[in-house]
C-alpha cells in the first residue's frame, strides 16, 4: 500500500472493520428507505425537488427582504430578535439572556448551528449546565465525542458502547438493550427538562411570512424544551428562510422522506411566539438568534447554491466516501458530500485547513441526486478544487499527480502522438521500475494497468481507410 | 447537463484517450458499429482528450486550454459520438462549468449540443430500439456515475435487452460509484480500493458471463482490480457486444 | 452600524448585483404537490378513511367511543391520569382516577393522559395540538399514554389545508405517531421523552 498522504483516506484506512460496517450498513439501509418512500408516494419525486430548489434558491436570491419580513413577522409575534455575525457573539447572546433571566441550567435539542458555535461548552465554561436531550447527541455530549452524522449522529457507535457510557454516568446499570438503554435516558432527561429554566432549539425552517419557525424531531425533545422551561431561545442560520407557510408541506415531505424515510417526522412544531396567557407551561420569553457565520460571504461566493441544504443527512448516506470513512475523517461540524462544500467555506480563514474536503470524492454524483433541492454538489466541489489550485493551498493537491505538462501535450496532436508511441515502453517496462512515480504506485497497490496500446485505433483506421472502409 | 440535438448520420468520431492509449478494441468496435449503422464517420486526427482530467484536479486554466483545443478538432455542425458516458458529461456539463465566464462559452456550449453517447446517440439520436443479432451469455452492466441525468443508461438496456441470446442480470446498488474518479484513485487509494472492491462484489454476484461498462475508464479500475485479483470473467464495452451480434446475424 | 445592520448590509452586497433572481413558483404549484396517500378534499368520509388508515399505519392506535376507551387504558393496565376537564368524560371518570388539573411536580405518577385535537391531516395519519386546546403543555407530553379527542369533523385532507386553521396559535404541534428514536443502531424503539402509546379517540 502506498504511504496515505490524504487525511481523509488515511482516517478511513484506521477505521476499525467493526465501525466501517455498521456506518456503511446504516447509510445503505437509509438510502433504501428514502428511495422506497418517494416512489412509494409520488410520481415523479424529481419534480418535487426542482420545485423545492427554485423555492429555497428564490428565497436565498431575495434575501435581504426576507430576512426583514421575518424580523417584523416574529416581533409582532413577540418573538425578541437578534443578530449575530458569528459563533462567539450567538453565544454571547444566549450567555445574556441566561443572565437576564436569573437561569442556569439549558435543554438543548439538537441542531447543527450550535454545534458550529460551540454552544455547550461556551455555556459550560460560564458555569451553566447545558443538557442535550436527543439521546443521540446526549452519548455524544457524555463521550465528549462529536456527531459523526447530522441526522443520526451516534452512528459510529454500537449498543455495548451506549451501555458502557450509561454506566459510568450512572444512568443504571450495564444493558445493552437499545429498549432498556432509551428508558434509562428518558428517566434521566426528564428530570433535566424539568429541572431546567430555558430551552433552546435550532429550526428547521423559518417562515418569513408568518414568524414561525417549524422544528422536527421524533423524539419529543424540542417539544418537551419548550412544555418544561420559561424561556426558549431558538438559534438558526440566515438561511434558513422560507417564503410562505403554504411552502412548508413541500418541503416537510422531501425532508422527513429524504432524511429517514417517513412521510412526516413524528413532531412537526410551528413555533411562533412565547405560550399564550391562558396556557399553562412554557416560554414566557421566545428569543430568535439569526447567526450569520460565514453564510453572508458563502451567499457572494460561486458556490452559493449549498446554502440551499435542509440538512436531510441524504447525500452522506448515499455517498460511497462518507460510508467508508464515517463523519469524524471530515473534521468538521457538516460531514459528507454537504460538508466536503459548507465546512471550508464556513470558516473563510480555515479553509486552506480543510481544502482537501472538496478532493474527497470521486465526483460520481449519487449526492445530487438525492439532494432534495437538488445542491449540484459534484459542480461546487469542482469549483472549491479551483479555488483552492488558485490560492495555492497545499492540502488540494497531496497526492495529486500535476496536470500542466499532460495539458500541454493535449494541446498539441504532434507531442499527443509521439507521446502514444513512446508510451509503448511501458509494456517492455518492469512494473515495478514504473512505481517510482507516486500516482503509478499508488494505482498497482490495488489494480493491474492493462497493456499499452498506444495509436493502435489510428493506425487500424489508417488500414481500415485504405481498404474502403466496411466491406 | 445539456441534452444533444444534433441529428443526422454524418458524425464525427471523438475515441476519446484512453481508447487512444488503452482501449483501441473498444474504438474500432465502435467505428464498426456506426459504420454498420451507415453513418460516414470523420475521425479528427487532431483529437486528444475532453479535458476532464484537469476539471477535475482543479487546474482550470490547464482544462480550458484543452476543451478549447478540443471545440477547435471538432467544429462543424456534426453530431459528435463518443463511446463514453464519463467524456460525453465533460463535453456537455464538466466544460460548460469551466466556461462559466469565459467569452467563447457559446462555441463550447455549441460542442455541447452536438455531443452524444455511442448508445443514446444509437436510441435517441437515430430512434433505433432494437439490435440484431445474437449474443449468447448473462451480462453485468456497470452503470457509469456520469451517466446520470442523461438517457445514456435506458438507452444500452434498451438494446442490450434486444440481442436475442443476451440476458442482462440485476446488479446491487447501482447507484454506486467504482472508486475510479480520476485522480482520485491514486489521491484516495485507500477509499478507492473498498469502493472497487464493493463494485466487483455486486458485478459479479449473480455470474455473469460477461461484465460490461459504458465507459473505458470505469472498467480501467474496476478491471484493474479484477486482475489483481484473478477475478477471471470477460469485461466488454457495450460497443463490443453489440459488434459481435452483428457477427452472429 | 450593529451586528443586524452589518449582516444584512453583507446580504444586500451579495444578493444586489444577481442579474436575474429566482422566480418564487406559484403558490398553487407548490401547494399541489399531494402523495399518492392524498384524500379527496371535498369527501368527508374518504378523508375520515384516509387519516384512520394513516394514523395507524403511524404506530397511532384508534377508538371510537369512551367505552372503548376504557377498555383499552384498563387493557394497558392504566392507572392514575389526567383529563382536560372541557371533555367532560363522565364513565371514565368512573373506571379509573382521573385529575382535572395536571401537576408538574407528580409528572410521573400519571399513566395516562387525555386532552383535545384541534385538528388532524388524512394524508399523512397526523393529529393537530394547540396551545389554544391543550391546558397544559406538559399534560399532553409527559405521561406514557396520550389520548387526543378528534372531532371527524376537523379532519382536513392535507398539511396545506390545515395550515390556515392555525390562526395565530402560537405552539402548533403536528403528532404523527408515537415519539420514537432510531439512535442506537438504527433500531427503532417508540417512547423516547414523548408518549409511547398514542391513542386517538374519533368522536
Amino acid at each position: 500500500m502506498a504511504k496515505l498522504e490524504q487525511a481523509i483516506d488515511n482516517h478511513a484506512a484506521n477505521l476499525d472493520e467493526e465501525t466501517r460496517e455498521a456506518v456503511r450498513l446504516a447509510s445503505k439501509a437509509k438510502t433504501e428507505k428514502r428511495v422506497n418512500a418517494l416512489w412509494t408516494d409520488f410520481d415523479d419525486p424529481n419534480a418535487l425537488r426542482k420545485l423545492a430548489s427554485q423555492v429555497r434558491q428564490h428565497a436565498l436570491d431575495n434575501l435581504p427582504d426576507y430576512l426583514e419580513q421575518a424580523e417584523a413577522a416574529f416581533q409582532k409575534n413577540g418573538v425578541q430578535v437578534h443578530w449575530a455575525e458569528d459563533g462567539d457573539q450567538a453565544n454571547a447572546i444566549v450567555l445574556d439572556i441566561m443572565r437576564r433571566r436569573g437561569a442556569s441550567k439549558v435543554v438543548k435539542s439538537k441542531s447543527m448551528v450550535s454545534e458550529e458555535t460551540e454552544l455547550v461548552p461556551f455555556l459550560e465554561k460560564h458555569g451553566m449546565e447545558a443538557v442535550e436531550t436527543d439521546l443521540g447527541e446526549y452519548v455524544v455530549q457524555i463521550d465528549g465525542d462529536h456527531p459523526s452524522h447530522i441526522v443520526t449522529p451516534i452512528i459510529h457507535k454500537n449498543r455495548r458502547q451506549v451501555g458502557r457510557s450509561f454506566e459510568r454516568e450512572g444512568l443504571g446499570e450495564y444493558t445493552e438493550d437499545p429498549l432498556e438503554l432509551t428508558r434509562m435516558a428518558r428517566r434521566h432527561l426528564r428530570q433535566k427538562y424539568l429541572d431546567a429554566d430555558v430551552g433552546m432549539t435550532g429550526a428547521n425552517f423559518v417562515v418569513a411570512e408568518s414568524g414561525r419557525i417549524v422544528l422536527v424531531t421524533n423524539e419529543g425533545n424540542a417539544r418537551f424544551s419548550m412544555a418544561a422551561t420559561k424561556t426558549h431561545i431558538a438559534m438558526v442560520g440566515i438561511e434558513k428562510i422560507i417564503p410562505r407557510e403554504q411552502d412548508v408541506p413541500l418541503f416537510l415531505s422531501l425532508l422527513g422522506r429524504s432524511a429517514t424515510g417517513q412521510p412526516l417526522t413524528v413532531y412537526t412544531q410551528f413555533i411562533g411566539g412565547p405560550k399564550s396567557a391562558s396556557q399553562e407551561e412554557g416560554p414566557e420569553e421566545m428569543h430568535l438568534i439569526f447567526l450569520d457565520n460565514g453564510r453572508s460571504d458563502i451567499l457572494a461566493s460561486n458556490c452559493k447554491e449549498i446554502l440551499r441544504c435542509i440538512r436531510c443527512g441524504a447525500c452522506m448516506n448515499v455517498c460511497p466516501v462518507y460510508r467508508q470513512t464515517s463523519g469524524h475523517a471530515y473534521r468538521s461540524v457538516y460531514p459528507g458530500p454537504v460538508g466536503a462544500v459548507l465546512s471550508p467555506l464556513l470558516n473563510k480563514a480555515g479553509f486552506p485547513d480543510l481544502a482537501d474536503l472538496p478532493k474527497a470524492s470521486s465526483l460520481c454524483g449519487a449526492c445530487q441526486e438525492v439532494c432534495p433541492v437538488d445542491i449540484p454538489i459534484p459542480d461546487l466541489l469542482l469549483r472549491l478544487r479551483n479555488k483552492g489550485k488558485q490560492e495555492h493551498a497545499p492540502k488540494t493537491s497531496i497526492n495529486t499527480p500535476g496536470l500542466s505538462f499532460w495539458a500541454l501535450a493535449a494541446t498539441q496532436p504532434a507531442a499527443w502522438k509521439t507521446g502514444l508511441k513512446l508510451g509503448h515502453a511501458m509494456n517492455v517496462v518492469p512494473h515495478a521500475l514504473l512505481d517510482v512515480n507516486p500516482s503509478a504506485k499508488s494505482w498497482r497497490s490495488t489494480r493491474e494497468l492493462p497493456p499499452f496500446r498506444g495509436g493502435d485505433f489510428r493506425s487500424w483506421l489508417k488500414a481500415h481507410e485504405k481498404k474502403g472502409g466496411a466491406s | 447537463m445539456i441534452q444533444p440535438t444534433a441529428k443526422g448520420k454524418r458524425i464525427k468520431f471523438m475515441m476519446t484517450c484512453l481508447c487512444d492509449a488503452f482501449y483501441a478494441d473498444v474504438a474500432q468496435a465502435s467505428y464498426e458499429v456506426l459504420e454498420h449503422l451507415g453513418c460516414e464517420i470523420e475521425v479528427p486526427a487532431g483529437q486528444t482528450c475532453c479535458g476532464q482530467p484537469a476539471l477535475n484536479s482543479g487546474e482550470w486554466e490547464s482544462a480550458r486550454k484543452v476543451v478549447r483545443h478540443t471545440v477547435k478538432t471538432f467544429g462543424g455542425e456534426e453530431p459528435v459520438v463518443i463511446p463514453s458516458g464519463s467524456c460525453a458529461a465533460m463535453t456537455r456539463h464538466g466544460a460548460i462549468l469551466g466556461f462559466e465566464s469565459e467569452p467563447d462559452l457559446d462555441e463550447v456550449e455549441g460542442l455541447a449540443r452536438r455531443s452524444w453517447e455511442l448508445c443514446e446517440y444509437i436510441v435517441q439520436g437515430l430512434g433505433i430500439d432494437s439490435w440484431p443479432g445474437r449474443f449468447d451469455g448473462k451480462v453485468a452492466l456497470h452503470r457509469s456515475c456520469h451517466t446520470r441525468g442523461t438517457k445514456v443508461y435506458e438507452s444500452a438496456v434498451t438494446l442490450l435487452s434486444s440481442i436475442e441470446g443476451l440476458e442482462l442480470v440485476e446488479v446491487g446498488e447501482l447507484e454506486q460509484c467504482c472508486g475510479f474518479g480520476g485522480t482520485f484513485s491514486v489521491s484516495f487509494p485507500y477509499v478507492s480500493k473498498k469502493m472497487g472492491q464493493l463494485k466487483v462484489e455486486h458485478l459479479t454476484e449473480k455470474r455473469p458471463n460477461y461484465v460490461a461498462s459504458l465507459d473505458m475508464a470505469c472498467m480501467l479500475h474496476f478491471g484493474g482490480m479484477m486482475d489483481r485479483q484473478g477475478v477471471k470473467t470477460p469485461r466488454l464495452h457495450v460497443s463490443q457486444i453489440l459488434k459481435k451480434a452483428l457477427e452472429n446475424r | 452600524m450593529n451586528a443586524r445592520d452589518r449582516i444584512l448590509s453583507k446580504v444586500r452586497a451579495a444578493t444586489d448585483p444577481l442579474p436575474e433572481k429566482t422566480a418564487l413558483p406559484d403558490l398553487d404549484v407548490v401547494a399541489s404537490i399531494g402523495s399518492r396517500t392524498m384524500p379527496d378534499a371535498g369527501d368527508a368520509n374518504a378523508v375520515c378513511a384516509t387519516f384512520e388508515e394513516e394514523w395507524t399505519k403511524v404506530g397511532g392506535i384508534l377508538v371510537n367511543d369512551e367505552s372503548e376507551l376504557i377498555e383499552l387504558l384498563k387493557s394497558l393496565d392504566a392507572g392514575k391520569g389526567y383529563a382536560d376537564p372541557a371533555l367532560a368524560l363522565e364513565s371514565l371518570k368512573g373506571a379509573f382516577e382521573v385529575d382535572d388539573i395536571f401537576d408538574r411536580e407528580q409528572v410521573d405518577t400519571y399513566s395516562f393522559s387525555i386532552t383535545r385535537a384541534t385538528g388532524a391531516v388524512g394524508e399523512t395519519g397526523t393529529i393537530i395540538l394547540t396551545d389554544g386546546d391543550t391546558p397544559n403543555r406538559l399534560s399532553a407530553l409527559a405521561p406514557w399514554i396520550h389520548v387526543a379527542v378528534l372531532s371527524r369533523e376537523n379532519i382536513e385532507a392535507t398539511l396545506g389545508a390545515a395550515i390556515p386553521t392555525f390562526g395565530s396559535d402560537p405552539s402548533v404541534v403536528l403528532v404523527t405517531g408515537p415519539s420514537k428514536t432510531a439512535d442506537i443502531e438504527g433500531i427503532l424503539i417508540e417512547g423516547v421523552h414523548g408518549p409511547g402509546v398514542q391513542i386517538c379517540l374519533l368522536v
